[in-house]
Formats: structure tokens, sequence, C-alpha cells
């Protein structure tokens, strides 16, 4: 008796995500990435965001509600490279659904549509937590932002071919506000070019690229390693002959040690948004680079 | 089986399980009687298990702090016979058994790498028997007990303290005090410090 009343309960957890809703369903695993899929889908897509800024995405649990989302999903969209190798994996696997699954239509990890910076030469776990890969904090670079959003553009006409035109212009409209977008941004940053910056975690590197900041210090002793005192006195040391003109960190960051830091050099801390809805500003991805350029422009190279 | 789960806010998620077992036994012998004693137990037993598990921590980032309540529930009912043998002896008991244990759990991380937690244990049994055929015992109550189905009239429990503090995320260090009243009438302390280390790729972060 028991056992058939429990039978129909799982068949309606099971069954009642089907026949839910009729648009599609994308999954994004960082808040960049579900900005992008809303950009690009518009009306055509209903978009469920996994972590928001205040998380850090290398270290999230598979929840429930995790799972349940992912198992509804026609579209997952994530960083790829490892970044989400300690909980993504469990999410799919428990999810159960194969339209998501790695290497099908349903899943794509915006870092095979970007060249990656910093491939390890040897992989040790005495070097910390580091992305095999190459580094995957690719965001920050709006050049990096574009490569993705076309093959995201690509990816939902292939998946939701009744909506095909729309996707393609909407990624056409896209494509068009943010290169102008781009222009804007590389002149008003022109005068960061050489900006000596003392970052938390490996995440700006190709923010660094894009603008020519010169990255002097971490203050992860090695990536995934909370700050010890020891590495800080060093960085301390090291900034008297070299100074920095920035303390950077991500909202989801301690900012203990970059007080610490600031307190000791009086070099400014800076919590850039790092990802959409990293502040109030950065609402959407334009937010996003108009205000990380603002507030770098204001401390000033 | 029935798992249910969702999040409250940004900062808050709980998962609900329910699962029931029902088996009809034959012959399972208990585990307590006498050595150069056969009893065994055949009937109906119904197993039922309730767990529930409450995370919490600020905005949803857990690296600094975060709190794990879980606790667990078990409830087992018996219904049937038990057919006892010793030497020349036999005897035929009817069995109604209800045994219950649960645990409940408070893990705090107060600041990175450091948690305190607490947690509480019992177990409870209201096995009652009856004789049906006896021949060779000298009382009900000898053959009652040599059963081995029996309670004990007394419901162990224990409570627990642990502090930790993890270095690395492959390396703990736990401090913890337990106060075990298992047995009826004496408790024990129990202080024990331990090292922990996990070895290969770190495995995926579990709910
Ligand atoms: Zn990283």
């Amino acid at each position: 008796m028991s056992e058939r009343i429990i039978f129909w309960l799982w068949c309606v957890l099971l069954l009642c995500p089907l026949g839910a809703n009729a648009s599609l369903r994308i999954f994004a695993c960082e808040p960049e990435w579900g900005a992008l899929a809303q950009e690009l889908s518009g009306e055509a897509a209903v978009v469920y965001t996994a972590t928001t800024a205040h998380q850090d995405a290398h270290h999230i649990q598979a929840r429930p509600s995790l799972i349940a989302q992912a198992r509804r999903a026609d579209l997952v969209v994530c960083t790829g490279a490892g970044l989400e190798s300690g909980w993504l994996p469990l999410v799919l696997r428990r999810a159960g659904n194969s339209r998501i699954q790695v290497g099908t239509k349903g899943f794509l990890a915006a870092t095979n549509f970007v060249p990656l910076l910093e491939r390890p030469r040897r992989l040790d776990r005495a070097d910390g937590d580091v992305h095999a890969a190459g580094n995957p904090h690719i965001q920050m670079d709006p050049r990096n932002i574009l490569r993705v959003a076309e093959a995201l553009g690509q990816r939902l006409a292939e998946i939701d071919p009744q909506h095909g035109a729309g996707y393609h212009q909407r990624l056409e409209a896209f494509s068009q506000r943010w290169q102008a977008a781009m222009q804007r941004w590389q002149q008003q940053a022109a005068p960061l070019r050489g900006m000596p910056i003392v970052v938390y975690h490996r995440g700006w590197t190709y923010m660094n690229h894009w603008l020519g900041l010169r990255q002097l210090a971490e203050l992860e002793p090695l990536p995934g390693v909370l700050p010890t005192s020891s590495h800080l006195a060093a960085i301390l040391e090291g900034l008297k002959s070299q100074p920095a003109r920035v303390i950077i960190r991500a909202p989801y960051q301690d900012p203990r040690p970059v007080q610490w830091l600031h307190e000791h050099t009086g070099i400014p801390a800076l919590e850039l948004p790092f990802t959409v809805g990293g502040n109030e500003h950065a609402t959407d991805l334009f937010g996003l680079f108009d205000n990380t350029l603002q507030l770098l422009l204001e401390i000033g190279p | 089986m029935l798992k249910l789960g969702g999040d409250i806010g940004d900062s808050s998620a709980w998962q609900g399980g329910l699962s029931a077992l029902s088996a009809e036994v034959h012959d399972r012998a208990s585990a307590t009687s006498p050595p150069d004693t056969v009893a065994a137990f055949s009937g109906d037993s119904d197993l039922y298990v309730a767990d529930f598990v409450y995370k919490w921590a600020p905005a949803g980032n857990p690296d600094q702090r975060n709190l794990k309540l879980q606790t667990e529930f078990f409830y087992r009912r018996e219904q049937g016979d038990v057919a006892l043998r010793e030497g020349g002896s036999a005897a035929l008991l009817g069995y109604k058994g209800r045994q219950s244990g649960w645990y409940a759990q408070a893990v705090y991380q107060f600041v990175a790498h450091w948690r305190a937690g607490l947690r509480y244990d019992r177990l409870t049994a209201d096995n009652r028997l009856q004789v049906l055929e006896t021949s060779g015992f000298s009382s009900s109550a000898d053959a009652i007990a040599k059963s081995g189905f029996a309670d004990r009239g007394h419901d162990p429990q224990r409570w627990s303290f642990m502090l930790d503090w993890s270095p690395s995320e492959f390396s703990r260090i736990r401090a913890q005090y337990n106060r075990d009243e298992s047995r009826a009438n004496a408790s024990d302390d129990q202080w024990t410090l331990q090292y922990i280390m996990t070895l290969g790729s770190h495995g995926a972060h579990l709910f």
C-alpha cells in the first residue's frame, strides 16, 4: 500500500516538469552567462541562474533546487574549463536529463570558444587548486563575451529552430551594441594601461590582458588557498619597492585581508562587481563593464 | 523513497526524505540470544526512515560562516512468532516489537577553517513477548529471556560535542567529547582526537 503511494509520488515528481512550460528553459551556471542568455533569447526562454555574484563558483553545493532546475532545462550554459568541476558533474548526473549532458547540443561551455590563458605547464596539488585547462575566469574581457555570444546565439537557433530567426536577429542586435560599447570602453580605459594592481584571486587575468593592467601579486598564496599572514607580509614587503595603485577583490571574497593590506600600505581597496549582480550598477553585462571601468578610473592609473 | 528539497531565499536550502520498506521475514535469528540457543523470528517487518537537512550561509556563500542542521529518524514495527530451541527444550513465542532511533546535529563554521558541532543520539525499544507453547523451559520468563528478543528496559543515548580545524580542503584535526549512556547503569566519558586526511582528487560538494 505505502509502496504504491510512494510510486505515484515519484511519478508526479518526475513527470510534472515535462509539461510545465512550452518555452525554452536555460540553466546558466554563472550570472554573466545567465545575463547573456537573457540578452540573446528575450521572451523565447526562461533563464535560471544557478549562482550569484556573492557566491564562489568554484565551490557550490549540488543542492536540491539546482538538481530540480537542471532536470527541466533544455540548455545548460556554463564556464567550463574546470571552474564548476566540484559540483556541476554531480548536478548533471542527479538531474537525469539526457538533453543537457556534456557533449550534447544542450550543454555549452563558454571556455570552448575562447583562447585560454595561463595553461599550467605541470599539474601538482602542491600548486593549489590550479585549473588544468587554463584560467576559466574569462568574463572580464568583453571580447570573450562577444565570442561566447556568437556560439550561444548559434546554439539557441540549433536547439530551438522554431525561434531560429528571432535568435539570429537578437544576436545581430546584441553584437552591434556590444561592439559600439567596446569601442567606448577601449577609449575610456586608455589611461589605465600599465596600472599596477594587486588581486585577491587569479580572476582578473583576462581583464588585465584586455586593459594592459600589470598584476604584481595575488593575496592567495596559491590559487584557491585562503590568504595567510606570512604571504600577506611578503606582499607588503614587495609593495615597498614596487607599489600598486589598487587592491582588487570580487564581492564573494573575504574583505579582511584586503583591508589589512590597505591599512598597512595606504593603497586603496576596491571591490569590483566581477560579474552581473556584483553591485547595484552591474545589473546587466553593459553595466558590469561600465561600472568596472568607472571604479578603476576613479582611482586612476 | 521520496526526496524533496528547495531554497529559502539566497541564504538557505533544505532537503527532506522519507522512505518505507516492508518485508516478510522468515527465520531471522536473534543476535543476542545465548550461544547454545536458537531463536528465529518469522513475521512482518516494516521500516520507516525520515531525514531532514537544513543549510544556511550568508548570501549563500559558505566560505566564512555556515550552519548545517541535520536529523534522521527511523522506526521499525514487527509482528510475528519467535521459535526457540535449546537442547531438548522448545517454545513458541508471540512477538510484537517497536524500535525507534534518531539523532539531531548542528555543525556551525564560525570562521574560515573552524567548526563546532553538537549531536544527540537516542535509541528506544518496546518489545513484547508472550509464550504461546513451551516444553522443557523452567518458566515463561526463562524462555522470554533466552529468546534475546526482549528489550532491556533502557534507552541508550549519547551527547557529542566536537571542534575541528581544517588547515586545507584535504586535512582536518578534530577534538571530540562524547557522553555515552549506552549501558543501563553506567555512563562513559570519551575524549578523542582525530587527524583526517583526504587522498586523491577532491570529491563533489554533496548536499
Ligand atoms: Zn579560479
